[in-house]
Formats: C-alpha cells, structure tokens, sequence
C-alpha cells in the first residue's frame, strides 16, 4: 500500500508558566497508508491531539511548530501558506472532535453546518449543497419522520446524532484523510458501539483512510490495521494491531495493554493488590529529560535509558520501537 | 431527632438504606396544558454497607444519577425514604441535617468544574472545614489538609497549585481529600473514573479501595463501564428506566463468554455476549 | 409564545403606573412651584396667586392631583401646561416625533460602528488597531455627553459647515421634497454624531469581547477545520453566536439612548423633548414633565420588549425553554 501521509520531526512547543516551554511533540513521526484504518493510542499529556492540529495546522498562534515535512498527496503541508491550507482542511483532510456538542455552532441549523462544509469546497451552488446535505444525513442515519433533522440545531439532538451530523460533515467533501480525535470518548457505550461501526461502515465503503486517536485501546480492536502509541510527544510503538496487542515490545504498552480491565463477570485474581497501574504520572510536559521519556516509570529501565534517547529499531520488518530493550 | 454518633457499625445494618425512592419531574407550564411527568427514579430500594462498594450500572438515562441526587437530599425524592443510620433524612431539622450531610458525599465525573478554578487547592481543601468546623484554628487546619493530601498520595507542596494545572486524577484525588476532610462515611460515586486515562483509572480505583478498607466507606458506585463495577464491586444492581431490574453479585450479574485467544484484550472486545441480560433491550 | 408577550406588557403596564406614582410624588415634593416667579411680582397680589392655584388645583392635596393628571392621560390629554396654556398632548407629538428620529438614527450609527470596529479589534486583538482603539474609547468613554456636544457645536461655529441648532433653516412651502431631505440631513448630523459618540464605547467594547470569546471556542475551532474561508466564519459564524449578549445590550442601550439624547437635543437645539423637559423643569411646569417622563420609561419598556423578542428569534436554545 502506497502512503498516504508521512509526517517527521514534528516539534511543538507552547509557552509555559514563569518562562519554561511546554513540549507537547518531541520529534513525533506518523505514516498513513491508502485506505487503511491507524490508530492513535495515548494518554493525556502524551501529544495526541497536538499531533492532530498539527497536521491540520490548526496550532494557535502561541504555538511554535518545527518539523522535517508533513507530505502529503505530493505536497509539504509544513510549506504552504494559510490560504492554500485552508483549501486542504475540510477537503482532503477532514477532522472530527471530541465533544460534538461543543463542536457544533449552537445557533445555527445541523443541515446548514454541513452545507456550509461543501459551500466552502465543492463550487456547487447553494440550492444543491443543501439538497446534498440532506441526501449526506441521511446516509449517516440521522432520520426522524416526526422532523427535518436538517432544521434541528444541535441543542435539539443527542450527543450520538451530533457525532453523526459531525461525521456527515467530515464526509461532505470526500476527503482521502478523516482524523477523527476521540470520537467516542463523551458518548456512552451504546451510542459508542454505533458511533464507531458507522465511521468504519463509512472509511470502507468510500476508500478514506481514518487516523482513529483514542486512549482507549478497547474500541481499536475491530476498526484498526495498525495501531501507533504515542508517549512523550512521540511516536514509540507502532505496528499491526494484532501485533502490538498481542506482543507488545515497549514497556510502556506492556503496561497500558495490562490495565485494561477483564471483560464483567470474571472471578478476580485473588492474588492480586488492586487494579493494575501504570505507577507515577505522565511527565510534566514543562521538563525536557535527555533520556528516555518514559524511563522514570519503566520497570525494566536501565541505566543507559535515562541517559540517552532511543532510536527506532524495526522488529519483524513491519513494527518499529523505540526502546533500548530493542536496541536502538 | 438525635442521630447515632456511634462509629461502630453492627455488620448486617445498612449504613445508609434507600427505601422505595421515587422521583418525578413535573415540568411546569405557565399557560397550557401540562406536560406529562417523567419518572426519573421509580420505586428503587438499596442498601449500602460499610466497607462495602455497590456498583450501579445501567444505560444512559436509567436514572442512576437522579438517584444519586437523592440519597444526600440534593433532590427531594416525590415518595420513599433514605434512612442513613437508621434515621430517616426528611425527618430532621435544617441544623442535624447539615451535619449528617457531612457524612454523604457526592463525588462527580467532572471533577475539573467541581473544582472553583479560582481558589488554590489549599484554599478548595480549607473551605469545607471552614464552614462545617467554625472555630478551629487556622493551624489545625493546615495540619488537616496536609494529611488529606498525604492519605490521596498528593505532595504537599502542590498546595498552591490551582485545579486547572492539575491532571484529571489528581483533581479527583483533591475531590476524595475533601470528603476525607470532613469525615465522610458515604461516598456516592458518580462515574467517577470514565473521564480518566485507563492507567490513571487504576490509580484512583486502588486510592479508592485502600481508603474504604482504612476507613470502613461505603461506597455506591455508578457507571456504565461494566468491567470495573465488575473489579470494584461487592454487589451489583442495574438499573433501567428508572427501576432497579436485577441485583447479585457481580459473577451472578454478568455473563461471561470467554473466546479461546491468549491475549486479554483480544478477549476484551465489546462484544454484546459480555453485556448482562437485562441491557440488551429491543427498545432501545 | 403569545402569552408570554401578553404577560410582559401586563408587567410593563404595572411598571408604567409604579413609575408614574414615584415620579409624580418625587415632583410635587421638590420644592417651589409654577406659581413663585408670579409670586416675586409685587404688582401681583398673594390673593390672586392663591386664586390661580385653586385654578389650576394645586391646592388639592397629592393623591387628588394625582387621579386627576391620571383622568386627564386617560383622556389623551396628558395634562395641562401652566406655561403654554394648552393641553400637553399637543406639544407632545411632534417632539416626540423628532426625538424618536434622532435616537434611533443614532442607534443605527453606534452600532453599525460599533460591530465593525468590535469585530476588527477582536480579530487583531494584541495588535496596534486594538490598543489604539482601546485607548480612543477610553478617552471617548470619559468625556461627558455634554462636552462633546459642545465640542461638536463649536465645530459647527468655526467652520460654518453645519448648522448649530434647529431642524430646518428653510420656508417649507415652496421647496422640493429632495432639498427639504438635504436640509433636515444636514441638520441631523451633529446631533446623530454626538449621540452615537456617546454610547459608541460602551458597545464597541461589548462587541469585542463577546466575538473574542466566540473565536476561542470550539466551535469555531471546528469550523477552521472544516476549511471555512475567514470572512464567512466571521460574519455567518462567529456573529450569531455572539449575539446572545449582544441582544441583550441591545435592550438597555435603547433605554440609555433614550435619555441621553435629551441632554443632546438641548445642546444642539434638536427640536425634541429635550428642550421641552427643561423647560417644564425650570418652570415647574409638572404636567409637562411628567408626560416626558413618561415617555421616556415608555421607550424604555418597548425597547427592551423588542430586543427580548429579538433574542427570542435569534437564539434557538431560548426557544428550547420556552413558555
């Protein structure tokens, strides 16, 4: 499978309190392939969302960006200029928030949010985008035969059929690449379960390649082929989603893969003392360590982790780490 | 009415019992007819031991958080009773109940706006104690707090720290300490850990564990994530459309389809087999 | 929907009454009345004064005074005025008429100002255009509406560009429909300009930090993302989101309007209420300033009554709540 999208050295830094930089990438590297389905595992504080923006060049002003290149269908997305940006954004690559509530403007109509999404790309004329719109809503399976979901505003819907009329509007101009940031974290879990079958009904059927961010490696499971886990602000695991979950190489996923809680209704291992954890919390993004940005909570760290940072290694020819237990 | 100041609780009486709890909305119209009321919580009866934790599932709208309203009187419940110690709460007078009150605590998912963003969390940890203990120095005080904070594993010196510079677990460590501050005996517990990173769940869930065992709580835990009530839980009671339909232990509760690969989470996926009975509905 | 309309104009009703009761009081008991200036005249004997007053009932004690002017409002009178010897109603209208023509030009003119330049702030927040602007509207800010309209005036004087009082300056006989236009515009002008200066830095600072508050949040966000070109996210997005707040200071600059523009109108000889209330205050000529009064809470109420009903159209989530 060809690439779809290759990212490298990605930096970003925000200003911090009393003058410290806050260092939410570190160098982070993503590479997306046609058609296929990438999971992005981390926790908060790990750079997952940052990374998001920053393909989208969606940063605030405050935040300063350096990176080797982002490629992307034959193009820097690092070099362009906003105007040529703000072509890409919504047309080729489209994004999907967290909190569809707040993602969605409360004054103004769900169909019309949609229309405006192909108003801005599409070049058709008003009366057609809105007759697509409509068609678009009820694909994503947002039809009430007492009302026009079209005229809803959002305050009138759940928060499963507002992920839907954001997920229409990600579509609305058939973008090869949908980012989609925690999709499902503020939905509850049915609403969850339809949520997630209907982006993988949708990515499938139209051939889009989905970067599915998540802290959840549960609903990875059955959606993604391959799975990156970001730590640090880096990328320090990636491979098949079989691989990885079944095999993890870094001790980091080791831990995460662990504290995922067995299905309801098993006994509970007696000799067990409490849940498992992962011990400490994430590094304070404020600190820059030398070493590896894990070392501290790593079980397994030697002395060299905390001295110098790994490189990637390739394991099995289709994973790569970066953990010194490796090499690297 | 005089509640029992006595903490040594006799093993089979409830610490706090709700008793055929009922709760309805009447949405008032000024003109026109009026709406039909919507029963949020229908005849629900449960039990809440110390040391104990009893896990409240169910799907969204069940009413597991009106219900949770209820117990400390946030809301007033249309019928039943909530009998904390064995003394019914509608009973007393505005000044016991306060202080009764200082023993229920409600602890939410969204600790960030629990939390006045203002205030440091030496202040956040002072106020309760401020308003319920007129009077203590402000040295005991300070003393109190610091051992708050040492017993929810958060260091001292972050007490000028404000909530927004805090991550999500320790702002629900900070919402645990105040409740600890004030000697709480009841925790209601509402979903809680669903806004936390899974490895920061673990944290809290053993903080949890190892202040109930300390302390002797009881714990009514609500959540829609089915395989920690199933860790956590002693009991389990689930709830739909406002009425508790089934109640056990939690291997009675839950069924159980192992799939025969090695990796745990493999067998972890959400599949509907995992799912107790009672949840799968067709009106969904 | 109705209902809720009817109830606010039954409560605007009340209010109007409370009002009257209150100002009709404050005025009687201010000290002196039309009748001292007459009584200064050693031509004119205390027994004819006290005559005149029984004329005029100002003998009668508060409450009667009080049903009376009332009877006489239920009438379409409005009372009498001592100075003009007529019925108020009849120096009423027409003032009003130009009152109401000043105020809500100068409405348009401060917020059209005032939305641009709010907007332009916001977008270049941090930037030379917002500090300048911010400075300019503090200055604005703290000069007295009276100063500037004297400021205005003295303009006027100097350079001869405009007229210094009045509403027209030519024989409406025998004149086009289009010069009497031009005359009356170009006698608008320093009034409308002053008025609006007035009210222009509280708005604009209104403006601005709602559409800041706007562009921060999510939504907004989310629709940079979705690749909306920036003047459309302005204006069709972040806007409306923002008239919320902006509605509701709507309402009270109406009402603030209205009693600012008084203070212009005697400035600038516009020929509205303005001149009227003071002379009816000098004089004590109460019934005069009571109708203005009245007027005035009148314009008020209708103000606030119209941007609730605005907001009501413009915000969905209001309409969620709902009667």
């Amino acid at each position: 499978m060809q690439a779809l999208l290759q990212a490298s050295g990605l930096h970003v830094q925000y200003p911090g309190s009393q003058g410290k930089a806050i260092h939410a990438l570190n160098g982070a590297c993503l590479e997306l392939r046609q058609g296929e389905v990438l999971g992005l595992l981390g926790e908060s504080g790990s750079g997952k969302s940052t990374i998001a923006k920053t393909l989208l060049r969606l940063l605030p002003a405050t935040a300063q960006l350096t990176g080797d290149r982002i490629e992307f269908q034959g193009r820097d997305l690092l070099k362009l200029r906003e105007q040529e940006m703000q072509k890409v954004r919504g047309a080729q690559i489209a994004m999907i928030w967290q909190d569809p509530g707040q993602a969605l403007n409360p004054v103004m109509k769900v169909g019309d949010q949609v229309t405006e999404v192909m108003l801005a790309h599409r070049g058709w004329n008003s009366r057609r985008c809105r007759d697509e719109s409509e068609i678009l809503l009820g694909r994503v399976q947002l039809e009430n035969p007492e009302r026009r979901i079209y005229d809803a505003y959002p305050h009138q819907l759940s928060g499963g059929q507002q992920q839907r009329v954001a997920i229409a509007q990600s579509l609305a101009c058939e973008p090869s690449l949908v980012i989609a940031d925690e999709p499902t974290s503020s939905l509850d879990p049915e609403t969850e379960d339809e949520i997630l079958h209907l982006l993988r009904a949708f990515t499938a059927q139209r051939k889009v390649s989905l970067l599915l961010i998540t802290h959840d490696p549960k609903i990875l499971i059955g959606l993604a082929s391959r799975v990156a886990v970001m730590y640090g602000g880096r990328v320090i695991e990636e491979g098949p989603l079989e691989q990885v979950f079944q095999r993890p190489n870094h001790p980091y996923t080791q831990a995460l893969l662990n504290c995922v809680p067995p299905p309801p209704g098993e006994p509970k291992p007696k000799s067990q003392m409490g849940l498992p954890t992962i011990p400490g919390s994430a590094l304070d993004p404020e600190s820059v360590s030398t070493g590896c940005a894990f070392a501290p909570r790593c079980s397994q760290r030697m002395e060299i982790c905390e001295v110098r940072r790994p490189f990637p290694v390739d394991v099995e020819d289709t994973s790569r780490v970066e953990c010194f237990l490796h090499g690297g | 009415m005089v509640v029992d100041q006595n903490n040594q609780q006799n093993a089979t009486q409830p610490l706090l019992a709700v008793r055929n709890v009922t709760l309805h909305y009447a949405p008032r119209r000024f003109f026109g007819a009026a709406r039909p009321t919507i029963s949020a919580v229908q005849d629900v009866s449960l039990e809440l031991f110390a040391g104990k934790t009893l896990a409240l599932v169910g799907p969204s709208g069940s009413g597991k958080s009106s219900l949770a309203r209820c117990i400390p009187l946030l809301e007033q419940p249309s019928a039943g009773q909530i009998l904390y110690r064995g003394v019914n709460l509608s009973t007393l007078d505005r000044k016991t109940l306060k202080t009764v009150r200082r023993e229920i605590h409600l602890i939410f998912q969204d600790s960030a706006s629990a939390l006045n963003p203002r205030l440091t969390l030496e202040e956040i940890l002072a106020e309760p104690l401020v308003i319920h203990e007129a009077g203590r120095t402000a040295g005991t005080i300070r003393k109190r707090i610091c051992e708050a904070m040492e017993q929810v594993e958060l260091p001292e010196k972050w007490k000028s720290r404000r909530p927004l510079e805090l991550s999500g677990g320790q702002r629900q460590r900070v919402a645990i300490a105040r409740s600890l501050l004030l000697r709480a005996r009841v925790l209601i517990l509402d979903e809680v850990l669903s806004a936390l990173d899974l490895s920061a769940q673990g944290q809290i869930a053993n903080l949890l564990l190892a202040l109930q065992t300390h302390h002797q709580l009881a714990f009514l835990f609500i959540t829609h994530d089915l395989s920690m009530a199933s860790l956590l839980a002693d009991e389990v009671a689930v709830m739909r459309a406002g009425r508790i339909v089934q109640r056990g232990s939690p291997a009675e509760v839950f069924t159980v389809n192992l799939q025969s690969t090695s990796s745990p989470l493999l067998r972890n996926s959400p599949s509907r087999e995992t799912v107790p009975a009672t949840l799968i509905s067709a009106d969904k | 929907m109705i209902s809720k309309v009817a109830l606010r104009v039954f409560h605007s009703l009340l209010l109007l009454l409370g009002v009257s009761v209150f100002a009709f009081a404050l005025l009687s008991f201010a000290p002196g009345n039309f009748f001292d200036e007459l009584k200064m005249n050693p031509q004119i004997s205390p027994e004819t004064v006290a005559s005149l007053k029984v004329q005029y009932g100002l003998d009668q004690p508060l409450p009667v005074r009080y049903v009376r002017w009332a009877a006489s409002v239920a009438h379409g009178e409005f009372g009498y005025s001592m100075s003009y010897r007529r019925p108020v109603a009849s120096l009423l209208w027409w003032r009003a008429r130009n009152t109401l023509l000043l105020a809500t030009l100068a409405m348009l003119l401060a917020w059209t100002i005032a939305l641009c330049w709010g907007v332009l702030q916001a977008l270049h927040r941090g930037g030379w255009i917002d500090h300048s602007s911010r400075a300019l509207t503090a200055v604005l800010l703290a000069m007295p509406e009276l100063l500037i309209g004297l400021l205005l005036l003295l303009l006027a004087v100097r350079t001869g560009w405009f007229p210094t009082g009045g509403m027209t300056s030519i024989n409406p006989m025998n004149t086009g429909f289009s010069t009497k236009l031009w005359d009356i515009t170009i006698h608008l002008f320093l009034p409308v300009v002053a008025l609006a200066l007035g009210a222009i830095p509280v708005l604009v600072r209104h403006v601005r930090s709602a559409m800041i508050a706007v562009l921060e949040s999510p939504f907004i966000e989310a629709a940079r993302g979705h690749g909306i070109p920036r003047w459309r996210l302005i204006w069709r997005h972040a806007l409306p989101a923002a008239s919320n707040s902006l509605i509701s200071l709507l309402g009270f600059s109406i009402g603030a309007l209205g009693s600012l523009s008084l203070l212009t109108e005697i400035v600038l000889s516009w020929p509205g209420l303005g001149p009227l209330v003071l002379e009816g205050v000098l004089a004590r000529d109460i019934h005069v300033v009571m109708a203005t009064v009245m007027l005035s809470s009148l314009f008020l109420l209708v103000g606030n009554l119209f941007a609730d009903l605005l907001l009501y159209w413009a915000d969905p989530r209001i309409r969620a709540v709902g009667p």
